[in-house]
């Protein structure tokens, strides 16, 4: 089956969760997966789906940008000097029952959402990968290990801000928190979000992004996608510049877009590949 | 003068991640990380990761590859189907068993079909040796032995199968038991199988050298909200215990044939002609003198291999091969061979530990059965 | 009087029902809260509601996901279990009962044969 990339270009808050939304709709009709990836065309806060404007701390920078709430969940996020991602895979087993001419018929290669089942699949893949490819850089990355979603078993009063929380889905350098990930799972389909923290913003300038780490380390190769065999065409790729440089996002996006895309193939090899 | 260990692609991990590292085979091994106990119960609830980069990996390519092997082993291999792997043994003229052996039929992506023989690390230099004079039978047959350019990684337990979703293209998780197929964990080479040595659902994986670290660090990185740890020999070893799996240098040796050691299952007599296989036909219709049983021990201390059966007049009925504490079953397990007329299961027996007599029962193998 | 899952009707997404006197007790199967797992929020609907059988009633927050519920049939929501949001662990240890989310009067009983007994779902989840 078709797996559709869309690369936008900044644009504000609310146009993006639009986006989104739209995706994650139409998934109960367009059985391709979509990859997008995107920016903001000017810091925003976006909270997460069940998060309240009027808990937003007083007194901090971040608390006065635009704001938007996101479809999925999880704490709010300072989009700033980042690469998001939203990705939506339509729910195979629901269409089914609903068109069954369109499905194709390869028994093991059609991957169902359930509750759960597969839906970690996406993050393990996902996270695995960028792990990975952070390593390649010379970065100490790594899945963090503990959960401040819970106190003796009891839903904990959680950060405000996602990059405070830790949770098994994200992804550490040096124990600060550099990614970010979060699901909508529908009867449709499954949404997930990501957020890549590249830079610090001076809107919360206490959170880091890769190329925080990354300066100051001896130059590496920035194609080494996890996927070896396909790290060959990168000789465009070279270390990033220090500070003084402006963040070249082209290529950033490609280093993530590479990643997500052969992770995902990988993963559902032989199901879902990009034209 | 002792010739310097060998170590697998693995160890500067190992080292760098607080494995305790004993002698192996030849090899500089870790026998745990954490605790024996902590390992031994991640692998039976969760998963746990093994280094068993020191087991012999042998290929064999060209037409007649299988008929080689057919010669060698007490199981048919001309038969096989590509995916498939078999447990066999390798037996001398005497029936007498050189090693016990996976051997697995399998399909390079370039379409290239070949057998792989994994062999016990410290019976690879024998076996070698013991098929080096039947090539030039087979002049056809390439072997080549591939254990220095590879490592093989085994990740082990009832999250094995939910742990490697998404790590391998398609799903690895619907290879069946005794399957294996070459394919990659995220572009890097590497042949799966559903294979292992611990009494649970899993995995064994060759993958190359260069890239066994990344690997293993993936596999880690994906079992680790699922509880995986990394395991070393001494959880490996409790765990094929309480699984009443036989390991060579205990339970199996060249005095010990097939039969005696219960393994009838690894034999296929039928029409059949292989290197030993005239002496096992004669021993095949023979009562066996002694038979492999496992014994669950009074008291908290182990018997080790060696330590006397003895009935309860005091008379020796056999002998411990294999003996540990069993973190599941909380009590001190072995496995002996004792006469056969002594065999019954629920027959009380004496264990003579270090000069002291320790109560025991006769019990079925395994010990420990997954649900 | 307890209520075992035995005797539940049950979507495929994963809610169950329970229906006496005309009212059905709606709640998400025990299945559904280990796979879950750290529930975090629950977004219950408001007495008076009205609800439609296969449409989202509320949403359901674990640390790793946020799902939609859809309820398994139509008609006005007269009870909300209030107290569920500030204690969901009794999802994990009694979901059929204590952590009940909403009770409907139903509009249309006839939508009941839609669902799956007890057998079929927990075929359906393998377990």
């Amino acid at each position: 089956m078709k797996a559709i990339l869309r690369v936008d270009e900044p644009a504000t808050g609310s146009h993006n969760m639009e986006v989104d939304e739209a995706m994650l709709r139409d998934a109960e009709h367009c059985p391709s997966l979509v990859l997008r990836v995107y920016r903001w065309a000017q810091p925003t806060l976006s909270l997460g789906h069940f998060q309240r404007e009027t808990d937003i701390p007083r007194d901090v920078d971040w608390g006065r940008l635009d704001r938007v709430i996101r479809k999925t969940g999880g704490g709010a996020i300072v989009h700033d000097r980042e690469l998001t991602y939203s990705l939506v895979i339509p729910h195979i087993n629901h269409r089914k029952s609903q068109n069954p001419s369109e499905i194709p018929t390869s028994a093991d290669s059609a991957p169902s959402f359930g509750v759960k089942g597969p839906s970690e699949m996406v993050y393990r893949a996902i996270h695995v990968g960028l792990v990975e490819s952070l390593r390649d850089l010379g970065l100490n990355a790594e899945l963090a290990e503990q959960c401040t979603c819970k106190v003796d078993g009891k839903a904990a009063n959680q950060s405000f801000l996602c990059f405070e929380r830790r949770s098994p889905v994200d992804i550490v350098i040096d124990g600060v928190k550099v990614v970010g990930s979060a699901q909508r799972r529908t009867q449709f389909g499954l949404l997930q979000h990501g957020s890549v923290l590249l830079r610090s913003s001076d809107h919360a300038n206490h959170l880091a992004g890769i190329l925080d780490f990354l300066e100051g380390l001896s130059p590496k190769d920035l194609g080494g996608s996890g996927l070896k065999s396909q790290a060959t065409d990168d000789s465009i790729f070279e270390r990033p510049g220090g500070l003084s440089e402006p963040l070249n996002w082209e290529r950033w996006t490609n280093w993530l877009v590479k990643n997500l895309q052969s992770s995902l193939e990988n993963a559902f090899s032989g199901y879902w590949r990009f034209g | 003068m002792n010739a310097p260990l060998a170590v697998t692609p693995l160890h500067s991990w190992h080292q760098k991640n607080g494995g305790k590292l004993v002698e192996f085979a030849g090899f500089d091994m870790p026998v745990q990380y954490e605790g024996i106990v902590a390992e031994h119960n991640a692998t039976r609830t969760a998963a746990g990761l093994f280094d068993i980069s020191h087991m012999g990996r042998l290929r064999f390519d060209g037409p007649r590859a299988d008929q080689l092997l057919d010669h060698l082993l007490t199981r048919r291999v001309t038969d096989m189907e590509i995916g498939q792997v078999r447990y066999s043994l390798m037996c001398n003229a005497e029936g007498g068993i050189l090693d016990d052996v996976l051997v697995s039929c399998l399909e390079s992506p370039s379409g290239k079909v070949y057998f792989l023989l994994v062999v016990n690390a410290g019976n690879h230099s024998k076996i070698r040796n013991w098929i080096q004079p039947h090539l030039a039978d087979f002049p056809d047959v390439e072997f080549s032995d591939s254990t220095s350019a590879t490592a093989m990684i085994a990740v082990q337990g009832p999250k094995a199968v939910e742990i490697t979703k998404g790590l391998f293209p398609g799903s690895i998780d619907s290879l069946g038991y005794y399957r294996a197929k070459v394919t990659n964990q995220m572009g890097k080479p590497c042949i799966v199988s559903r294979t292992g040595y611990t009494g649970e659902d899993g995995f064994e994986l060759i993958v190359r050298a260069e890239d066994s670290e990344r690997v293993w660090e993936n596999l880690l990185l994906a079992g680790r909200e699922h509880g995986i740890k990394p395991a070393g020999l001494g959880a490996r070893d409790t765990l094929r215990l309480e699984a009443g799996m036989p390991l060579y240098g205990h339970e199996l040796d060249e005095t010990i044939n097939p039969y005696k050691a219960g393994l009838k299952f690894a034999c296929n007599l039928k029409e059949r002609s292989f290197i030993g296989s005239d002496e096992l036909a004669t021993v095949s219709k023979q009562p066996t003198d002694q038979v492999r049983v496992g014994l669950i021990l009074t008291g908290r201390r182990a018997a080790r291999q060696g330590a006397m059966v003895l009935d309860r007049d005091g008379r020796e009925i056999g002998c411990v091969t294999s003996g540990s504490f069993s973190p599941t079953l909380d009590v001190p397990v072995a496995m002996a061979y004792v006469g056969a007329e002594s065999a019954t299961v629920g027959t009380t027996v004496d264990i003579d530990i270090r000069g002291s007599k320790v109560a025991a029962t006769i019990s079925n193998l395994p010990f420990y059965k997954r649900a | 009087m307890t209520i075992t899952p035995e005797q539940l009707l049950y979507c495929d997404s994963h809610e169950w029902a329970h229906v006496a006197g005309g009212v059905a007790t709606i709640g998400i199967s025990a299945f559904a809260v280990a796979e879950l797992t750290d529930l975090v929020f629950m977004a219950l609907p408001k007495v008076g509601q009205k609800v439609k059988a296969g449409e989202e009633f509320g949403e359901v927050e674990s640390v790793k996901a946020v799902s939609p519920m859809y309820s398994p049939v139509t008609g006005d929501v007269v009870e909300v279990n209030e107290d569920l949001v500030s204690k969901l662990e009794v999802l994990s240890h009694d979901p059929y009962n204590e952590g009940w989310i909403m009770k409907v009067k139903v509009a249309d009983e006839s939508e009941l044969g839609r669902l799956l007994s007890y057998e079929k779902y927990k075929a359906q989840v393998g377990s």
